[in-house]
């Protein structure tokens, strides 16, 4: 957990016939890391060329792209197949006349969707020209006049015998029309016709195939005509038409949608078929064949080894010779130019944290993995900075919400939703410290209360007095914090076997001895009331002996390379430039670095001076006022104080922490495996 | 005056994560990949142009996505303005005028159809923008005028108009409407006007950017006209009518299109050449010019995102950025459309 996992580096020899079978293998352990024969010198051979491969990698990510699309249409997400056993028998052709087939079938549901939106964008129209006219006695002067001011709306009356009313209605369905009718008179009902002026010659004949005759409306027809535009029959009629219409339309993005749920398991199975085919190629790029061998070789953790090595050794029995070397060889074989990759080995509750590590970089190979560390000061941080278990909580529920809706959606959540419920967590523990929710003192501290010195009152521990003494606890966090980083940095030379640094180094031997002197001559100081500093010997000993033997630095590395030592004057003049710089800066950014912690005091006190503010805004208001006063100065102290504390946690373990000890210049661990991201996802 | 800092520091880095943002060149050749237009909105589910699948996916009719996104292309760039300064609010009202004259022009082609063509428009009206930008019109009212008079008298009159003057003019020039090309040009014409006379608001060297970055589009814009019209019109109504302002004045030195084409894609260092190799197909031609002056255009914008970043700058790449991608995104959308139904006429 601290240290990454150690590698072993394979070169594997195989008989060509066994190629399908170790490919699978590989990709089912999916443990190893590739890589390119040419990258290792020792395996470099002339007669060693590329596979050739069958199956197009563009057109298999191509046609997987476009089934994704298709599961997207149908809200469905392509899960991946977690074993590689099952290989789909399907040629990619077929797949791929399978896949047009049924993205034809989806473009034919839209294109029915857009007839009906033709029929739907006339309606609308219509209705758009009825409206100007107003209410349905206007829509008859009108049309009695037999001009509609617009040269698109066709508008007749007439009548039609009773018994034929519904075959008019019928027969003039099919188009864009509405028919009003009004009254019944000698066996006749009289209507008005709207409709487009381009299907006025169709209308009149469909009018006429029911005995339709023109003319003007009954007197009596007025009392059966709304005056308010309100009630307009022609408008409702019109609406109810498009509510139907729209139904249908809906109904049938609803059928499109069933009809991929129903070809669902195909897609599915086709998606994780053509998936695994391209992973199989992708491992089969980095292999290099004879006629008769293939090669290939790669990075895999040490304690995988003997798994890896026994089941190529079960495909491939006999046929087969695997050559596993440490690091250093490859190191030695490469000058250096390839380094092993880094695998964080941290368990899944530590995902955030580690996340946060990987952000700023991938700790070198070899050195120290810094997540669980992280976790404890980020954590610590957070809490010192937001404690309070009313808005911890908070934090708490919204990420553990985020969390599983995520996972509900069938997405991979983000380790960042648990991060915020972490520190929801950390906030809550800190809450019970302080004996804060959401403000109130509703149970004594267990340490101090927080509000109460902020105020001026007694914190309930006689050690935490003021201001001052918040201060001073994140001072000696700042140091605890160092003094860690110091250490790591230290352990991270001796695996290095990088002695210059562990001596020298502003976070070497002689840099903490400085700083563990510093710590306690300020300490020393401020405890006189700044009247006096520690005796002279201590003084020499614990800050001029490392300053001076810090002058050997460019020396030893001399002695240590193998260079010879100049002794002429600019040469020396240049050391003793580099040294004084150095020292400055030892001295000036260990007393930045320690201060800086301050702003976790800083931020808690801020927290609670806002929590205060809106506690004495309220007390002013009227109880509802206060209420909702309360309420939202809770949810803005949440966010505001929760993302300030968030990033000044961040910022003193990248800045302050990770600077003492921290390489980033490792490359992570990614083995070709059924988890590997490919290329070509609508997602990336 | 407010300083450059206090101006565009909000905005302009706004503007720039915007810009992260923006639909990468990966994604538009995966888009020009899709064998349907189905397949192709899809790809949009997970974009900010998600807007447009939904409407699709509810209507299956391209026109109204496109219309969608019209929408909220002219909404995403009216909704800077609650970041902006009152200078800056100004300038994007002047830069909000050309979505105002394109709608403008589009009813008015409408109107044209109807009552001098006398053409059945129903079919286009769905699809028509009735947005408020600037001119606050109803376009029903618009399409019962019945005569060019009427139709004037009826925008200058329309609240919030910019362009009331140049219609008024237009009444008592008593011009009457047998082309529409006279009053686009006039149209075009005053609102580069507008914009570089809206640069002298700025101090510099916000107004030399405005002034280039204006002048470049007109030059684009000149071009056009000049493949478009050189077969129709005499050449020296040709150069006579195109917008002043750009950075090449035609009727100074050049003696035919070809040489006017050449001069001022010459003067971007461009090569004018491969665009006349098109040989006389003006569709070629502006397909190419428009390749030609896309590589212009991210010329400029890398300059200017490079350059100091509390200008007028940012803004302006934004502007071309955002319009260029929303172009695209209908073209690719329209090719799918066609590649589609151009497969299915070979099958049947």
């Amino acid at each position: 957990m601290i240290l990454s996992s150690k590698m072993s580096h394979l070169t594997a020899v195989v008989i060509r016939d066994h190629l399908e079978n170790i490919t699978r293998v590989l990709l089912q352990t999916g443990v190893m890391d590739f890589l390119r024969t040419d990258e290792i010198p020792a395996l470099r051979d002339g007669r060693l060329r590329e596979i050739s491969f069958n199956e197009n990698s563009v057109r298999l990510a191509e046609c997987r792209l476009r089934i994704e699309t298709l599961l997207k249409a149908a809200d469905l997400r392509p899960l991946i197949r977690d074993d590689v056993k099952e290989e789909g028998t399907l040629s990619l052709e077929k797949i791929e006349k399978m896949v047009d087939a049924l993205s034809n079938e989806q473009q034919g549901f839209r294109d029915r969707q857009k007839d009906l939106q033709t029929e739907i964008n006339r309606l609308n129209d219509l209705k758009r020209q009825v409206n100007l006219f107003g209410d349905e006695q206007a829509l008859v002067e009108r049309a009695q006049q037999g001009s509609t001011g617009y040269s698109f709306l066709f508008l007749e009356t007439g009548s039609v015998a009773e018994s034929s009313l519904e075959e008019l209605n019928s027969a003039l369905s099919p188009l864009t029309t509405v028919v009003l009718e009004t009254v019944t008179s000698g066996g006749r009902t009289h209507c008005i016709i709207m409709g487009m002026k381009r299907d006025q010659e169709e209308i009149e004949k469909r009018l006429a195939s029911v005995y339709w005759e023109k003319g003007p409306l009954p007197a009596d027809a007025a009392k059966a005509l709304s005056p308010d535009p309100g009630q307009n029959r022609a408008t409702s009629d019109m609406d109810q038409r498009i509510g139907e219409l729209k139904k249908r339309q809906e109904a049938l993005r609803e059928e499109s949608k069933e009809y991929i749920r129903g070809k669902s398991q195909w897609l599915q199975d086709t998606w994780s078929d053509l998936r695994i085919r391209e992973l199989n190629l992708k491992i089969q790029s980095y292999f290099s064949a004879s006629e008769s061998c293939i090669l290939f070789n790669g990075w895999v953790p040490a304690d995988r080894r003997e798994e890896l090595d026994r089941e190529i050794r079960a495909v491939a029995g006999e046929n087969c010779l695997l050559e596993w070397h440490n690091t250093a060889w490859v190191k030695e074989s490469t000058e250096g130019r390839v380094d092993p990759p880094v695998e964080m080995r941290n368990p899944d509750a530590l995902r955030p944290f580690e996340m946060l590590v990987k952000n700023f970089g991938i700790p070198a190979y070899g050195t120290v993995d810094p997540t669980v560390l992280v976790a404890v000061s980020y954590l610590c941080m957070f809490g010192l900075m937001f404690g309070d278990v009313g808005h911890g909580l908070v934090l708490v529920l919204a990420g553990l919400l985020l969390h599983f809706r995520a996972r509900k959606q069938g997405r991979e959540p983000t380790s960042l939703f648990m991060l915020i419920a972490y520190c929801g967590g950390a906030a809550m523990a800190a809450g019970v410290l302080f004996g804060s929710v959401f403000g109130y003192s509703i149970f004594p501290p267990l340490w101090f209360n927080y509000h109460a010195v902020v105020e001026g009152h007694s914190s309930g521990n006689d050690a935490i007095a003021s201001i001052y003494d918040i201060l001073k606890i994140t001072i000696w966090f700042g140091i605890a914090v160092l003094g860690t980083g110091i250490i790591l940095n230290i352990i991270n030379c001796i695996r290095e076997r990088d002695w210059i640094n562990l001596i020298f180094n502003k976070a070497g031997i002689l840099g903490g001895w400085m700083y563990a002197a510093g710590v306690y001559t300020a300490f020393y100081f401020v405890g006189t009331s700044y009247r006096s500093m520690p005796p002279s010997g201590f003084l020499i000993i614990g800050l001029g002996v490392p300053a001076g033997l810090m002058l050997l630095k460019e020396p030893a590395a001399h002695i240590i390379e193998g260079h010879k030592i100049s002794f002429k004057p600019g040469a020396l003049m240049n050391m003793v430039m580099e040294w004084i710089v150095e020292l400055l800066e030892v001295f000036s950014g260990y007393l930045a670095n320690t201060l800086s912690f301050m702003r976790v005091a800083g931020l808690g006190i801020a927290h609670v001076s806002l929590m205060t503010a809106f506690f004495q805004i309220a007390e002013s208001a009227p109880p509802v006022g206060a209420f909702v006063i309360l309420l939202l100065g809770n949810a803005l102290v949440i966010a505001l104080e929760g993302l300030s504390a968030g990033i000044q946690s961040l910022r003193l373990n990248y800045y302050e922490f990770f600077s003492k000890y921290f390489n980033g210049t490792g490359k992570a661990y990614e083995p070709v495996s059924l988890k590997s991201r490919l290329g070509g996802s609508s997602e990336s | 005056m407010p300083s450059a800092l206090n101006r565009y520091s909000f905005i302009n880095a706004k503007l720039k994560t915007r810009m992260d943002f923006l639909l990468k060149e990966a994604f538009f050749q995966k888009l020009k990949d899709r064998p349907n237009l189905n397949e192709a909105m899809l790809m949009l589910k997970s974009t900010p142009y998600g807007m447009m699948e939904e409407v699709y996916e509810q209507t299956g009719d391209l026109k109204m996505a496109e219309k969608t996104l019209k929408e909220y292309e002219i909404d995403s760039f009216r909704e800077l303005k609650k970041h902006c300064d009152e200078t800056l609010q100004g300038f994007l009202d002047v830069l909000l005028l050309k979505y105002d004259i394109e709608i403008l022009k589009d009813w008015i082609r409408l109107w044209f159809d109807l009552r001098i063509r006398k053409r059945d428009v129903s079919d286009l009206m769905p699809y028509m923008l009735r947005t408020v930008v600037h001119t606050d019109f109803d376009p029903d009212t618009l399409l019962t005028k019945e005569t060019t008079e009427q139709l004037y008298g009826y925008l200058a009159s329309c609240r919030g108009c910019p362009l009331s003057d140049l219609f008024q003019d237009r009444i008592e020039a008593e011009s009457d409407l047998d082309t529409l090309y006279g009053l686009e040009k006039d149209l075009d014409h005053f609102r580069f006007a507008k914009i570089l006379e809206y640069a002298g608001s700025f101090p510099e060297p916000d107004r030399s950017l405005l002034i280039r970055y204006t002048a470049m589009e007109i030059d684009f814009e000149n071009m056009l006209f000049v493949i478009r019209m050189s077969p129709l019109l005499p050449l020296e109504q040709l150069f006579e009518d195109l917008i002043p302002g750009g950075t090449v004045f035609a009727g100074t030195s050049a003696r035919t299109a070809d040489q006017y084409l050449e001069k001022t894609l010459g003067s971007y260092g461009s090569m004018g050449s491969v665009l006349l190799g098109e040989g006389g197909d003006p569709l070629k031609k502006m397909e190419m010019l428009s390749a030609l002056f896309g590589d212009i255009e991210d010329r400029e914008i890398k300059k200017m995102l490079q350059g100091n970043p509390f200008t007028l700058g940012i803004m302006l790449a934004w502007f071309m950025r955002k319009e260029r991608e929303c172009r695209r995104l209908v073209s690719l959308l329209n090719a799918a459309h066609y590649k589609a139904n151009s497969m299915d006429r070979g099958n049947s």
